[in-house]
């Protein structure tokens, strides 16, 4: 296999995580929404689903700027770890969100509940 | 490579591994044995698995020394699954995971006794918060993504079916030639209308069928006129926006014929991403402007609030939007997000997500205009100027 199929096919795989992460975090929002207003939780789970399609954005335009980007190695390197940074960032969110979000049942049923 | 980055470098799957273990015990010991304690539990455990495994393929299987051991066959396909194929599957399993959280929680409520009704465990203040959302001239888009839920799931064989039928007659609409012209020029605009009537009719919980897609065509001259309408400002709104992008990409294309700039170089690459950026900003603030206040015409002349005409109903639709903009394009972006979201799984999920969101839209439009009297046909709600 060539440089550039290689390249390609890690592209491909980037857009599918990508487009997965922009739909983790448009369901997250869904939820943290349904929660309202004891979301905190959510809100974080959110976040780092963004921080995760942001990353992965990130790690796309650097496979795809590639060849361009000869020259700019320092700025790729840079990129690249930001990149990588913000992922375990997200990944740390990921955690925080699930630790704070099982609070919210009590403020759902709650909501739930017919008024007295 | 510098020795911290190295260390950077090698500490990583460490770090993941710690990580999603903790994710998984997180998951377990937070959600229990609820379903989606048990998704996420077990997403994040194997992740955990894949990044075990994929640290040891790459650090002794697939070892690269030579150019060759990094460009064979075997090496990219391992990465691909390992890197894109598994993560991508357990990303998915955690998106449904995360989508069935609040079930869950309403499950371990229940497990633990906190009956719903139960005000020992009342929270100050939610009522009066709820009570707020439910004032006419005011929405709750979460409130709205559970009634559209609720409404879509009491009716899901009409509302599937009604979707089906449209989606299948505007493909066939929109790709036979000459039709489409025609179907463009008449027709969409009702037969859209007609899945506005069925999302109102399933939110206030009206005897429906799928028949209700066709609606539309009860009031064709309203419906056609709102359609173009508003067509037709989004048509101006997207060719003012497009001139910053165009105006870089000429001026771009005249240096590089000049010869002073080539097309792969980061001047080339940054003037064009500026002229995009200011379009994407023109774009969002134009639509925002003039096309959310008009959101709810459809919504409007499916009500009988718009007085037998089409620019009324504009008037009435963005009475309901006025101060609400930027909340209203947020939801409606979010909306549209979730609806495409169902595209994945072979485009199935869509027959789900679009009634979902169609009728969720439906529920805002409900919550701001206040509900119909048997009597006297309409409350005209005021807007909401304060919350309190």
């Amino acid at each position: 296999m060539t440089f550039e199929e290689i390249g390609n096919l890690y592209s491909i795989g980037n857009i599918v995580v990508m487009i997965l992460t922009l739909v983790g975090f448009a369901v997250t929002v869904a939820v943290a929404l349904l929660l309202r207003p004891a979301n905190r939780g959510a809100w974080i789970l959110a976040g780092a689903f963004l921080l995760d399609f942001l990353s992965s954005v990130a790690l796309l335009v650097m496979n795809l700027a590639q060849d361009r980007w000869s020259e700019w190695a320092s700025a790729r390197e840079i990129l690249q770890v930001a990149s990588l940074l913000t992922e375990v960032v997200a990944g740390l969110g990921l955690l925080l969100g699930l630790a704070l979000i099982a609070p919210a049942r009590k403020q759902l049923v709650q909501r739930e509940a017919p008024h007295v | 490579m510098s020795e911290p980055l190295q260390l950077f470098y090698s500490s990583l799957p460490f770090v993941w591994l710690l990580i999603y273990v903790a994710a998984a015990v997180v998951s377990f010991v937070r959600l229990r044995t609820t379903l989606s304690g048990l998704i996420l539990g077990t997403a994040f455990s194997l992740r955990a698995v894949t990044v075990t495994v994929s640290f040891i393929a790459h650090t002794w299987v697939f070892k690269v020394t030579t150019m060759e051991d990094y460009t064979s066959p075997r090496r990219v396909i391992a990465t691909m699954i390992l890197s894109f194929g598994i993560p991508a599957l357990l990303l998915i399993a955690t998106i449904i995971g995360v989508a069935l959280i609040p079930r869950s929680l309403r499950q371990l409520a229940a497990r633990r006794g906190e009956a719903m009704g139960d005000t020992t465990i009342a929270t100050p203040g939610l009522e009066v918060s709820q009570g707020a959302a439910r004032q006419p001239g005011d929405f709750n888009l979460g409130l709205a993504l559970g009634e559209g839920w609720q409404a879509v799931t009491r009716h899901l064989g009409v509302a599937i079916g009604a979707v089906l039928i449209y989606l299948v007659l505007d493909l066939i609409g929109s790709f036979i030639p000459f039709v489409n012209i025609l179907y463009m020029l008449l027709i969409m605009g009702p037969f859209t209308a007609g899945l506005a009537i069925l999302g109102l009719k399933l939110v206030d919980g009206k005897q429906v069928s799928v028949g209700d897609v066709f609606g539309g065509f009860s009031q064709f001259g309203r419906y056609l006129g709102a359609f173009w309408l508003i067509f037709l400002i989004c048509i101006a709104v997207e060719l003012v926006a497009v001139i910053p992008v165009g105006a870089t990409l000429a001026v771009a294309a005249g240096l590089e014929d000049s010869g002073s700039l080539e097309a792969g170089d980061p001047t080339f690459v940054l003037l064009v991403a500026l002229g995009a950026l200011v379009t994407l900003a023109l774009l969002v603030i134009g639509l925002a402007l003039f096309v959310v206040p008009y959101t709810f015409t459809m919504f409007v002349i499916a009500d009988q609030r718009d007085k037998g005409s089409a620019v009324e109903a504009f008037r009435e639709s963005a009475r309901l939007a006025k101060g609400k903009r930027w909340r209203i394009a947020g939801s409606v972006l979010l909306l549209s997000l979730i609806a495409t979201a169902g595209m994945i799984a072979l485009c199935v999920g869509y027959l789900i997500t679009a009634p979902w969101m169609m009728c969720a839209m439906a529920s805002i439009y409900r919550q701001l205009a206040g509900p119909k009297t048997a009597d006297s046909g309409v409350i005209h709600a005021e807007p909401a100027t304060a919350a309190f």
